[in-house]
């Protein structure tokens, strides 16, 4: 038979296990109160049964008859008992027909089992007893029965059995609604849940905006969502402008080949729409081969080639290596103080981020203009700053840009533009540097705070 | 005697375009398409010089080059690669490979440098270079066109030292750069261009026949003027 499923939450289980521990702390609380009551009440007759010993005890002994016929007259709820005993335990007077078994009169409490009989009849009762021998040799004994207790017991048990089962009930309906409760909440989570493993990631899990655990944990999985969410727009925006950035050279490299096959008439034509195809395909293949070393770079936590570098070094020579090319733009291509700078890296890798800063900054700086490469030495840090007097970024692009293929508004109709700055992001992260956009109020400054200490 | 050059390489039809570019340049090329053939025939030291793909479906191809540099063979090895890794080309120079390069490449920058792996490199005891008109003091820094003293940078006489012991050799952008500049860097704009054109407007001035050439998408060549 299968289970209503509310039986298996774990809601339900802890209410199964709250009732029990619930009914168990009844029990013991009737049973400690029951005996602490019973047992005043021993304790009380107990005395009362001494004291009577010891009464008579100081008494003549010839008044022993007197005080036992006495004792019998007041037993409304018969549960006084005694007798007077000659010296063969012959009983002389009182309700306890026989002598008891085993007794001994030592004015001691003993239990008892008392045959009592009078004009009423004869019975059997569980009794205290205490007895005595007095001077005239005749033994004299009391003794109370507990048959009035036995209300008492039943009161006691008729309250468990009557309060205990609806309680019970009540316990098991409360733990079925709370699981039901909770069962419904994690039915609909699921059901959200299947939508957005459908693909539908915008959806997110109901919360009911009060704050309990499941609100909690809701929130939770929700920000969760939203970040692979915003995660998966992002790749899917990579695959966009890698397919953009791909197409567009692919396109021209197309429309080349047709062209020389359709229309050229010499060798020198065909060869130039060939030439054409062949750089429209190192462009495409520019853009595979940078995409694959971002991505080795970022996974590459080895650092086999690094070693001490002299980044100062390696700053002149790519200014060195880019100056030509600024000049010919009509670009001055400055270079503002480059001391010695010795720090931990890979020589090649720190050269190729340098190329690609000034790179960057030399292809968006209009003729006329400037870019001026500095290092700068701090007590905590090496700065490497790049500025140039291009159009600039605006604030809110300037983490993005270091995103890959990201195409700031300044670059909207360069090819290819994607990489450099990520390229750069990633190989600092691989030193350990950071890399940012400086707040500047004309053109761009990009800054690479290198660590010297950083391996 | 035809130079022999050892191709080993499993992509039969990257192997047809390297042997046919190679053929062409006027080698004797012999293709081995797996592993343990290459190594086989790598060992018999029949051959100048060797290219040797790195990921092979037998061995690994720098698990050949060390073979072969253990068994005392020091035939150049230019080790071929699709492989981006960051220190990749440290272990294929480490692994005993004289050059490195990354696919995909163009064919001339192939057969360039195994051309330059062949060349036997110029005296190095050599203090002046000489091609044609041309004269490089090595100790005094002194560039001389016929008569006429050269007044060039630091960097543009490392490019024309390159360039005049490579003379009659196509070399490339990339071998520039890394022969001249020491960085491992594929500069993906024309810079090397642009060093090379104002080296060559100090060099060949108008009316002098020209001895620095461009080859058209691959590099340059410096050749003594006819």
């Amino acid at each position: 038979m299968r289970l209503p499923d509310f039986i298996r939450t774990s809601t339900f289980r802890w209410t199964l296990t709250i009732s029990a521990v619930f009914v168990t702390a009844a029990l013991v609380l009737v049973a400690f109160v029951y005996n602490v009551a019973v047992s005043a009440n021993e304790t009380r007759i107990d005395a009362a049964l001494i004291q009577e010993v010891e009464g008579a005890v100081a008494d003549d002994p010839d008044n022993a008859l007197v005080r036992i016929r006495a004792r019998m007259l007041q037993d409304p709820r018969r549960v006084r008992l005694g007798g007077l005993y000659d010296r063969e335990k012959q009983l002389i007077a009182g309700n306890l027909r026989v002598y008891p078994d085993g007794f001994v009169p030592d004015m001691k409490i003993h239990e008892v089992v008392a045959e009592r009989e009078d004009e009423h009849g004869a019975e059997v009762q569980i009794a205290h007893a205490v007895g005595t021998i007095l001077s005239n040799g005749n033994h004299y004994i009391v003794a109370r029965g507990f048959e009035d207790f036995v209300p008492l017991q039943q009161g006691v048990l008729n309250l468990l059995i009557l309060a205990l089962p609806p309680a019970m009930v009540l316990a098991l309906i409360c733990g079925a609604i709370l699981s039901m409760r909770t069962q419904n909440r994690i039915e609909e989570i699921h059901r959200m849940a299947q939508r957005i493993m459908a693909g539908h990631l915008n959806q997110r899990l109901p919360s009911r905006g009060t704050s309990d655990d499941f609100d909690k944990l809701v929130g939770i999985i929700n920000a969760m969502l939203h970040q692979i969410e915003q995660l998966m727009g992002e790749v899917k925006g990579v695959g966009d402008d890698i397919a953009h950035d791909l197409r567009t050279p692919l396109t021209r490299v197309r429309a080349a080949l047709e062209r020389g096959r359709d229309h050229a008439v010499s060798v020198e034509e065909l060869r130039a729409a060939v030439d054409k195809s062949i750089t429209g395909i190192d462009q495409a293949l520019g853009v595979t081969t940078a995409l694959l070393r971002i991505a080795a770079i970022e996974h590459d936590q080895r650092n086999a080639a690094f070693g001490e570098v002299d980044l100062g070094d390696i700053v002149s020579a790519a200014i060195e290596l880019y100056e030509p090319a600024a000049e010919d733009k009509g670009v001055t291509l400055a270079s503002r103080g480059v001391p010695h700078s010795v720090l931990r890296g890979d020589r090649d890798l720190l050269f190729e981020a340098i190329s690609n800063m000034i790179d960057n900054a030399v292809k968006f700086t209009p003729p006329g203009g400037t870019v001026a490469v500095e290092l700068v030495h701090s007590d905590e840090n090496i700065m490497l700053r790049v500025a140039d007097t291009g159009p600039g970024i605006p604030a809110p692009e300037r983490e993005a840009v270091f995103r890959r293929f990201y195409r700031a508004e300044r670059s909207r109709n360069t090819t290819g533009m994607g990489l450099g700055l990520s390229l750069v992001a990633a190989i600092s992260k691989l030193h350990g540097f950071r890399v940012q956009i400086a707040d500047s109020a004309a053109g761009c400054t990009i800054e690479m705070i290198c660590d010297p200490l950083a391996t | 005697m035809t130079t022999r050059v050892l191709v080993i390489e499993d992509d039969p039809e990257t192997a047809g375009e390297i042997v046919a570019e190679l053929s062409s340049h006027g080698f004797q090329v012999d293709w081995a398409a797996t592993g343990n053939d290459g190594l086989a025939r790598a060992v018999s030291g029949d051959y100048q010089v060797m290219t040797i793909d790195r990921l092979l479906p037998e061995v690994d191809g720098l698990s050949i080059v060390e073979n072969i540099r253990s068994n005392g063979i020091k035939t150049p090895v230019l080790v071929l690669s699709a492989l981006a890794e960051v220190d990749d080309r440290v272990r294929g120079l480490k692994a005993g490979g004289d050059d490195y390069l990354t696919k995909p490449f163009a064919l001339v920058e192939l057969s360039a440098r195994v051309d330059a792996l062949l060349r036997r490199p110029a005296d190095p005891r050599l203090t002046v270079l000489r091609v044609g008109p041309l004269t490089l003091d090595l100790i005094d820094r002194k560039a001389v066109r016929g008569a006429r003293r050269l007044d060039i940078l630091p960097r543009e006489f490392q490019l024309l030292e390159y360039l005049m012991r490579h003379s009659g050799e196509v070399v490339t952008r990339t071998m520039l750069f890394e022969e001249v500049w020491h960085y491992r860097f594929d500069p993906r704009t024309n810079l090397v261009d642009v060093h090379i054109g104002r080296l060559r407007r100090k060099v060949d001035s108008q009316g002098e026949s020209p001895v620095i050439h461009s080859v058209r998408g691959t590099g340059f060549i410096l050749r003594a003027p006819t």
